[in-house]
């Protein structure tokens, strides 16, 4: 029997803005448009997006959102981040704001430009999100550090996006790390309403560039949050990643590594915080082509209410990729019987000379631990605070610099605030 | 202070505790002995309020309240502190981290103000320093990677920060070489005042020779069966428990 799939609203609309742009599109845009209009939106039927179906889960898609959707919001930089002395780069839908950032007060060895979308994209690799933000986004931001600059300056890329009226927004991000060059880049990503966010990050290290990484998903609880961030690294570089997962209504946030060079080390850590009916989905891929480089992923998952998470992982180690080390370590953590998390950590091995591991656990709060707890007078909502507190803490370890630490520590907890006074 | 009537207790649908009657007067130290599956443990969760033990029958009062009414962190705030046979370990969370709330928690329950860090610090340090416990040991996750012993001179640490008026301790001599036994030993006797009353819960006389009760309760199958002084310790080490076994059958 052949079943047609009825079209959702959601890609009718996509479709139709898809043939508008593509009368006037050429190059890459072009190419991502012509894949839009040859993929449709992902479902469920296609392996990477088996429990992550847009086309049941996104309602809409929204018109893209222009300069002047900006409007009149406050676009207040959270204190925790601002008291960390950041270099702001503020972006709102998807457009860099001058007056809000320190564009005039870069770093040194900093630079900061915006060019075509056209220019810096790849093209070859066709992926949904990349297709998006590549047909959709009018720019992109290219931020540089310097070889062998050490940027002690935090930068915060800041993102907002204004859903006073129902948008999306795209944002293209290229970073490219110098040889030796080493900074701290935080993101955040914030908004109000109901809208949708989808965002590119395409981040280089050249050999022996060290990257500490921390990202903020903090959407609105209306909002569809997309992000792929495709990260390559040179000889004996170094990526730490920590991403604390708390927005959106549904999102996906994909990363595909690649080691280009030996001797790499990456280092992915995800505190994934949900509640209500929120989805969240990490999908991380990591392709070890070469020799000597280590991965190691850490995921910690607290979901309350019906919130469902999703990790996906696969680690490629491919026949010349000898001395590898992959780890993936999925840890879940239910707070109510209407919870889930789906965890799929893969394995593909094409060498013997491999160290990797993978697992996953989900798990309640465990009674024990907290009677003990209790038995020493502290109050329920608190010791189960202190335990989720803990398990989280797994993943927060990872962040190198110990006021991002601590800065990330305390949102964290303010999640739990709001779980104790609930 | 601590008064036991009729208690009965059931765990997984089996009673094992039938008709125990206790009463442990504040200044007093009253030993717990009897064989294994006596029902001694099961004594003390049902004091400090662990789920699943539930009380079918008979009353528990502290200083005439009805702890049974209580939930576990209540107790504690009222002054009930249990010394696990089998403290938890408690990954992330770290010892410093976990006196602190545990302090805090009861200070803020009884209405009263909270401890400063200056404050709590010096009382950490005085304490752990009476109980041979690193700086160090306190800065790790509570009892991972702990000894059998570095665990149980860690519970008396709690006791002695958290002050309580009745401490249960079940089988702390356990696991417990000579030196330790005597640390832990001072460690108790320290806090021995005439407002404060212990019941411990022993396998072995031993360690009443080092904390020596004023009384010597022997459980069997859920009862008190016999009382007597320091002495009966003594005749129990000697003889064993044969006796209570097949008598309260
Ligand atoms: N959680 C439990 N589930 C089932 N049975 C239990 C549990 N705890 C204790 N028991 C049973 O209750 C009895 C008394 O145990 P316990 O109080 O641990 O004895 P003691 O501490 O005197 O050695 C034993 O028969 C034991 O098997
Ligand atoms: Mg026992």
């Amino acid at each position: 029997m052949n079943v047609n799939i009825k079209k959702s609203a959601a890609e009718l609309a996509l479709e139709a803005q898809v043939e508008v742009l593509l009368e006037n599109a050429s190059g890459g845009q072009a190419q991502a448009l012509e894949s839009l209009r040859h993929n449709g939106m992902p479902h469920r039927k296609l392996e990477p997006w088996v429990y992550t179906d847009l086309r049941n889960l996104v309602r809409d898609t929204y018109r893209p959102a222009t300069e002047a959707d900006r409007g009149a919001g406050d676009f207040k930089i959270d204190p925790a981040l601002a008291a960390l002395g950041v270099c702001k780069i503020v972006r709102v839908n998807g457009f860099l704001q001058d007056d809000l950032s320190d564009l005039d007060a870069l770093p040194d060895g900093v630079s900061l430009k915006v060019q075509d979308i056209t220019a810096g994209v790849e093209v070859d690799e066709h992926h949904f999100i990349a297709d998006m933000v590549t047909a959709f986004a009018s720019n992109s931001l290219v931020l540089e550090v310097a070889p062998g600059a050490n940027v002690e300056q935090p930068i915060l890329l800041a993102n907002f996006t204004n859903g006073s009226v129902p948008v999306a927004a795209y944002a293209h991000t290229i970073v490219k790390m110098g040889e030796g060059a080493s900074a701290t880049i935080i993101e955040s990503l914030e908004g109000e309403g109901d809208y949708q966010s989808s965002n590119l990050l395409d981040v280089s290290l050249s050999d022996k560039a060290n990257l500490n990484f921390v990202r903020w998903q903090n959407e609105d609880v209306a909002a569809v949050h997309l992000a792929l961030m495709r990260l390559t690294l040179g000889e004996a570089s170094k990526w730490q990643g920590f991403t604390l997962t708390e927005g959106a209504r549904v999102s996906r946030n994909e990363m595909a590594i690649r080691f280009t060079a030996p001797a790499a080390d990456a280092h992915i850590s995800v505190a994934k915080l949900l509640r209500g009916e929120q989805h969240g989905d990490t999908t991380i891929i990591v392709d070890h082509a070469v020799p000597e480089c280590d991965s190691n992923e850490i995921i910690k998952s607290v979901l309350e209410d019906k919130a469902r998470g999703i990790f996906q992982g696969k680690v490629i180690v491919r026949p010349g990729a000898h001395g590898t080390d992959g780890r993936q370590a999925s840890d879940a953590l239910l707070l109510s019987d209407q919870a889930e998390m789906d965890s799929k950590p893969e394995l593909e091995i094409y060498n013997d000379d491999v160290q990797c591991a993978h697992g996953a656990t989900v798990g309640e709060i465990d009674e024990d631990l907290l009677f003990y707890l209790r038995a020493r007078g502290i109050p329920l909502k608190e010791a189960e605070s202190l335990l989720v507190q803990a398990h989280v803490g797994g993943a927060l370890e990872s962040i190198q610099n110990e006021d991002v630490k601590n800065a990330m520590t305390g949102l964290a907890a303010r999640w739990l605030t709001r779980r104790a006074s609930s | 202070m601590l008064s036991i009537k009729n208690l009965h207790a059931v765990v997984d649908g089996q009673e094992i505790l039938r008709g125990l009657n206790l009463e442990v007067p504040a200044g007093e130290v009253h030993a717990i002995m009897g064989p294994n599956g006596a029902g001694k443990s099961t004594l003390s969760y049902v004091l400090a309020g662990k789920a699943g033990y539930e009380v079918t029958k008979g009353s528990v009062t502290l200083n005439g309240e009805n702890i049974l009414e209580m939930q576990p962190d209540e107790r504690a705030s009222a002054g009930v502190f249990l010394a696990f046979q089998y403290p938890m370990e408690i990954p992330g969370v770290p010892t410093l981290t976990f006196l602190r709330q545990a302090l805090n928690s009861q200070l803020r329950t009884r209405g009263e103000d909270e401890m400063s860090t200056p404050d709590f610090m010096r009382l950490i340090r005085e304490k752990s320093a009476e109980l041979k416990i690193e700086q160090d040991m306190l800065k790790r996750a509570v009892n991972v990677g702990f000894s059998g012993g570095e665990k149980k001179r860690n519970e008396v640490l709690q006791m002695a920060v958290l002050q309580p008026k009745l401490c249960v301790l079940d089988e702390t001599d356990s696991g417990l070489d000579i030196d330790a036994l005597r640390i832990v030993s001072d460690g108790v006797n320290a806090l021995r005042s005439p407002d404060r009353a212990f019941v411990i819960i022993t396998h072995y006389q031993r360690l009443l020779d080092y904390i020596v009760p004023d009384k010597v309760h022997v459980l069997s199958k859920g009862r008190i069966v016999r009382t007597g002084d320091k002495d009966l310790a003594l005749e129990l080490e000697d003889k064993g428990y044969a006796e209570f076994e097949e008598t309260a059958a």
